[in-house]
């Protein structure tokens, strides 16, 4: 499908990130070698194929950019909406006989304890859909029973005219020989369909979490296959040098590892925003990065640790639906680690029966929305309660098509909240704020706290419509003392598209306590790691530069089933002693956990190879070309006891470099509005973003 | 809605916000204890089955917030409050002390499951405790595993009523000895208590943040508060319902011994938004292990009157409070020293469950389920693993049918009701242990006919492949099928046969064990399907649905 690379080519001069959303297409344009932003629009997004909009956005830059060698790096959610709206394709089960409800029976919990309204997220092979095969091995790959004649199988698979199959075998990871017959019968047979083999897509011990990652690739196979086959032709007829991907990890790969490995795209829009945080802090010498996106309907938290962002290797795919949990899809695949919630804009605040305010997760989504969009909706919002304080300008909506109403927003809030709780209308607009803002900070705390990291070693970097403007907020409720809004906080994924390097990940078991490893053993068992990424990047058709290699252990005590990652080293240098590693181990083990097992054997479980290449010639970091227009006045916003509190409203533009602002004030940035509550020193930075350094408030000395 | 029991100066009233902020961390820290837990434990039922609880009492007892754990463990968890600070009253803690309890008759459940609780100060004064409950594998008693057919309590186990195992920050390793020199595969119990000793460290750590953060007065008031907040929302739910006064009766299969008079029968009484549910009439207790503790009983009331309130509302002492309980001294329901108690928690309490639902049924058909597989399915395999040389206890639980509901059939296999762990994967079982799985798959058929279907119940097949292993099966409906709603046909039963090479099938009973089995012998076991809702249709009655479906 991709051309192989001409390295004789000259580089391109710019680099084009795009990232489709619900309801926009972002495009940004920056320049290669120096990553200063030339150029960045919205386009209204085309559900029916999202290949459109991002082919009209080619066309716009292609006006005013030669595309010429110019790889268009891309986030799709392609994969992911197949998933959740079910609109995959029909996909066929082969599993070990006696097995084939595996998909169905799940870990066999349920997702909500008091409720008789268990909600399950269906399966997505049907019961009459799935086929079990009497052949067996057992945990060491030994084979207890051969496999079968696969003709009759294959015959009814291709009679049934199934688009995808995927196949899942007991101990497969520890034994593929069965699957890989199995493949090359289909392949054979059913030329056309989409095969995906567990031993290949999530080759880890697990039938359940195997069996569920191998058929979320089958089903949303052919339609993301489709989608980049569409999009590559669209690219190719325009001119443009190719297409890069954002896996869920946000690294980059070909459309050909894509199309293999759908299952390694469900997170890519988030993945992208991610890497943009990461490079975001990098460039402005922040490396610990609490990255906080808002939009609409969802906030989300990652992290980004020593300029790095934290990737984990399972995640749930769809087990939020409508506020409920629903238990979701496992997908075992590096993902960066992101926390969601139900907390937007639009997110709706009542009163429950005992009085008691909520905001979320329901939400007035685009339709009607917020009651100051004047578009019917009559409930408040989040965003009505901006529009009663005041911190939303009416300049941004207009330009989409919005006039603000802050009278209907007002309207909302007395009669929903204010007058039942015998409150005035500012008191219940600052309600809303404090308990969304408790929500986030609650989500926050997840991404950081519950995974033993201390708040206050980062800096946040809000990003998404609303995240700005919540952004100081949170950080005062949590412990954040810095943060750094990006230049256009309102398109990062398609910018964090541009940044983000290739990377692959690979990974295999290794089960052996670490007393009876020697170094020497352990670096043998890194040369098949070494040599499948080697693969891997030898597919690749951007041009890199050198690749840097991490090696990583998952390790555990023996008997105990999680594990903790242990970095051992970078690729070229000697893997550590096993003595060193038992040490590393300990020490992570104590400061997760609180307590060592000094008794206790330790047990290496399996080996992680990454390696990331940057882009050749490409910039590592973004700025904005400063705005000509530097609004500057003097407003006020609505207090909590209904009083004016004086605050300055202006562009970041308008902020001389080096000059410093004390807060309160509204700050608008690359089109997103950054709202600073209280004490604080606002300076703007080189790339055209702010900087925030929160002054404690009296009330806050106790955090 | 009635506010009685608010004062007006109430936290809830006059500061809304930060209620629901603190009251939010309070079930956070909750779930953060789980997540220390399953971590750092040994046994595959905590770490991969998630077999426990944890919890954060007030200075009561009382429980403020719970995680989203086990409904039988946190149901009785109050009892367990309650019954430690009647042995240490509050004056007696100082920081850094610890209890820990087992026995059912004193504020546990059923031996295996291991109750420790750690005080909280803030600026020195008692505000409340952490709480965890902790399923180890084994507990001592007649089988590998604790889970077998006893006719009193001294064979079932090691029981511990409270007991001041940590003192100002220190386990007693003497009474920690004592305590691990009676329980099997000890080694990995240690690492158990250990990893359940860091899950209450970790909530002693927030809470006490917590109480730092907002101050001692505005996190005794949410830890108080937040209960009453959750009853009033109960009992406005209850409020909104048609009165009602209804009766069921079903009769569990049986407890190991052949005793027949084992029947729950209960009559509820809904009027306003007071819930009075009464087992007067109930069996009186039995020789085998299916007598239920008052808290295990009450535990599954707590958890209908929360479904039937609507599933949203957090759940805590108040929120269970808004039912009255009279259960008989002496009864199947209100067991006494020394009646054997393990199969309660898992059989007993989930037939009460399905009780109740039959009862409510009666009145409330659009709310309530359709009777289910009334069942953990419990089984145990213990023995020596020839491999490695290595004793070995596995515990697991094995899913059901679920009742249909109006608007959506049952859902297949799925843990109902009281309890709520997960699988053992099969591969990392075949990895571990002596045994090779022939079949884990959904019985389709079982699931009761009706407008709306039952949910299928499991099959299970397991060979051994080691000889003497001790084999023990606590389940149920073997002889009672689920029971359908609205003209809904009832599940499908369970069955338990053990497959010796040479020798004819052996069918056991619903309570059966220990078994001794040999290399290549199999254990099938097949668990009861869900009623079905409403008068099957011709298309319903024909197509059995995964689950889920509208028709």
């Amino acid at each position: 499908m991709a051309d192989r690379p001409n390295g004789s080519r000259a580089l391109p001069s710019i680099a084009v990130g795009i990232d489709v959303g619900g309801t926009f297409t972002d495009a940004i344009v920056a320049d290669l070698a120096t990553g200063a932003c030339l150029d960045a629009f919205k386009l209204p997004s085309t559900p029916q194929d999202p290949a459109i909009a991002v082919l009209h956005a080619v066309d716009r830059i292609k006006e005013s950019h030669p595309l010429d060698g110019v790889i268009i790096c891309h986030g799709t959610t392609v994969g992911t909406n197949a998933l959740i709206e079910r609109r995959g394709v029909r996909t066929a089960l082969v599993a070990t006989e006696g097995f084939t409800d595996v998909i169905e029976l799940r870990r066999q919990a349920r997702p909500e304890l008091y409720t008789f309204d268990v909600r399950i997220s269906e399966p997505l092979v049907a019961p009459g859909d799935r086929f079990g095969l009497a052949a067996r091995t057992d945990a060491e790959g030994r084979e207890i029973a051969p496999l079968p004649d696969l003709g009759p199988l294959v015959e009814k698979l291709r009679a049934a005219g199934f688009e995808a199959v995927a196949v899942c075998l007991l101990h497969a990871y520890a034994a593929p020989e069965h699957e890989h017959a199995v493949g090359a019968a289909l392949d054979a047979a059913l030329p056309e369909a989409f095969v995906s083999l567990s031993s290949d897509v999530a080759p880890e011990i697990g039938e359940f979490e195997r069996t569920s990652t191998t058929v979320v690739n089958a089903y949303i196979g052919p339609r993301v296959r489709g989608y980049l086959e569409r999009l590559h032709k669209g690219l190719a007829e325009r001119g443009a040098g190719g297409l890069a991907i954002v896996k869920s990890s946000g690294g980059l790969t070909t459309p050909q590892n894509a199309a293999r490995y759908p299952a390694h795209l469900v997170e890519s829009g988030p993945a992208a925003g991610l890497t943009a945080s990461a490079r975001f802090g990098a460039t402005i010498g922040e490396p610990n990065v609490l990255a906080f996106d808002m939009g609409g309907t969802t906030a989300k938290a990652g992290v980004v640790v020593d300029g790095e962002p934290r990737i984990i290797t399972e995640f749930y795919a769809d087990s939020l639906v409508e506020g409920r949990r629903t238990g979701g899809y496992p997908i075992l695949s590096p993902v960066i680690d992101v926390v969601e919630i139900g907390a937007g804009g639009g997110s709706i605040a009542y009163l429950d029966e005992a009085g008691v305010l909520k905001v979320g997760p329901e939400s007035a989504g685009a339709s009607p929305g917020p009651a100051c969009y004047g578009k019917g909706g009559t409930r408040p919002t989040v965003t009505d309660a901006h529009a009663v304080i005041g911190t939303l300008r009416p300049g941004p909506l207009a330009q989409a098509g919005i006039t603000l109403r802050p009278d209907l927003a007002r309207i909302a809030i007395d009669t929903h909240l204010a007058r039942p709780l015998g409150w005035d209308v500012a008191q219940a607009a600052h309600a809303i704020l404090e308990i969304a803002t408790a929500n986030m900070a609650e989500m926050v705390r997840l991404a950081t706290v519950r995974r033993g990291l201390d708040v206050r070693d980062f800096t946040m970097v809000p990003s998404g419509g609303a995240g700005p403007l919540h952004a100081s907020a949170i950080a005062r409720e949590v412990g954040i003392e810095r943060i750094a809004v990006p230049p256009l906080p309102g398109m990062f994924s398609a910018l964090g598209a541009t940044l983000a390097p290739v990377r692959h990940d690979v990974s295999r078991s290794l089960v052996t306590t670490l007393a009876t490893l020697t170094a020497d053993a352990l670096a043998a068992a890194f040369v098949p790691l070494i040599e499948k990424m080697d693969a891997l990047f030898a597919a690749e058709t951007i041009p890199l530069r050198p690749a840097t290699t991490a090696r990583l252990a998952d390790i555990r005590f023996r008997g105990q089933l999680f594990e903790l990652s242990i970095p051992l080293g970078a690729g070229g240098e000697p893997v550590p002693e096993p003595a060193a590693i038992d040490r590393a181990f300990r020490d992570a083990y104590v400061a997760e956990y609180g307590f060592d097992l000094p008794g206790s054997e330790v047990e290496l479980v399996s080996l992680r190879l990454v390696a990331t290449a940057e882009r050749e010639g490409g910039a590592t970091t973004a700025t904005l070309a400063p705005d000509a227009a530097s609004l500057v006045e003097d407003g006020a916003v609505l207090g909590r006891d209904g009083a004016a509190i004086p605050t300055r409203f202006l562009d970041a533009a308008a902020l001389g470099a080096g000059h410093t602002l004390a807060g309160p004030a509204v700050v608008a940035v690359g089109g997103a509005t950054v709202w600073i509550d209280g004490p604080a020193e606002i300076t703007r930075g080189a790339d055209g973003g702010v900087r925030i350094a929160l002054t404690p408030r009296a009330d806050q000395e106790a955090a | 809605m009635s506010e009685d029991i608010l004062p007006p100066d109430a936290l809830m009233r006059r500061d809304p916000v930060t209620f629901e902020i603190v009251r939010n961390s309070l079930y956070a820290i909750c779930e953060e204890m789980r997540d220390v837990l399953m971590r750092t434990s040994f046994s595959p039922l905590l770490s991969l089955s998630a077999d426990l609880s944890c919890a954060i009492l007030d200075a009561c007892g009382e429980v403020a917030a719970q995680g989203n754990d086990i409904p039988v463990h946190l149901g009785a968890m109050p009892f367990t409050g309650r019954a430690v600070l009647e042995a240490f009253p509050r004056e007696t803690w100082r920081e850094g002390d610890g209890v820990l309890l087992n026995d059912p008759y004193l504020g546990g459940t059923h031996l295996p499951d291991m109750s420790l609780l750690l005080p909280v100060f803030v600026d020195g004064a008692l505000i409340g405790f952490t709480a965890t409950r902790v399923h180890w594998p084994d507990v001592g008693g007649i089988a590998a595993g604790s889970s077998s057919i006893a006719d009193e309590i001294i064979k079932e186990g090691l029981r511990i009523p409270p007991l001041k195992l940590i003192e100002g920050g220190t386990v007693r390793q003497d009474v920690l000895n004592l305590i691990l020199a009676n329980v099997r595969v000890p080694g990995d119990r240690l690492g158990d208590f250990r990893a359940q000793h860091a899950a209450n460290l970790r909530g002693v750590q927030r809470l006490a943040g917590l109480g730092r953060r907002y101050g001692r007065a505005v996190t005794e008031a949410v830890l108080s508060e937040s209960q009453a907040h959750s009853h009033l929302k109960v009992r406005h739910r209850l409020a909104a319902l048609p009165d009602a006064t209804v009766e069921a009766a079903e009769t569990l299969d049986g407890d190991g011994f052949g005793t027949t008079d084992t029947t729950v029968r209960v009559r509820i009484e809904k009027r306003g938004a007071d819930f009075r549910v009464d087992f007067s009439a109930t069996s009186p207790a039995v020789r085998g292990p299916i007598n239920a503790p008052l808290p295990v009983t009450a535990s599954s009331v707590y958890y209908v009157l929360m479904g039937l309130a609507g599933g949203d509302i957090l759940p805590n002492s108040g929120a269970y409070a808004a039912a009255e309980v009279t259960a008989p001294e002496g009864s199947l329901v209100n067991a006494a020293y020394p009646r054997p108690v393990v199969a309660a928690n898992t059989e007993t309490s989930n037939r009460i469950v399905d009780t109740l639902l039959a009862a409510l049924a009666k009145a409330y058909p659009d709310r309530v389920p359709a009777g289910s597989y009334g069942s953990a399915c419990v089984y145990t395999l213990g023995g020596d693993d020839p491999r490695s040389g290595r004793r070995f206890v596995h515990y697991e639980t094995i899913g059901g049918g679920m009742g249909a509901r109006r608007g959506a059939a049952g859902v297949a296999g799925m843990r109902v009701h009281m309890g709520n762990t997960m699988n053992l994967p099969i591969e990392a079982m075949e990895a571990q242990l002596p045994l090779r799985f022939h079949a884990y798959e959904v019985v389709r058929e079982a699931g009761g006919a009706g407008r709306w279907r039952g949910g299928g119940g499991v099959r299970k097949v397991v060979e051994m492949l080691a000889d003497g292993v001790a084999a023990s099966v606590l389940g149920e409906r073997t002889a009672s099928a689920a029971a359908g709603v609205a003209g809904g046909r009832p599940g499908g039963l369970a069955r338990f046969v053990v497959h010796r090479r040479g020798v004819a099938s052996e069918t056991l009973g619903a309570k059966s064990g220990p078994h001794s089995l040999s290399r290549g012998d199999r254990l099938e076991m097949v668990t009861a399907g869900g009623g079905g809702w409403g008068e099957p249709t011709s298309e319903t009655a024909a197509a059995p649905t995964h689950q889920g479906d509208a028709p």
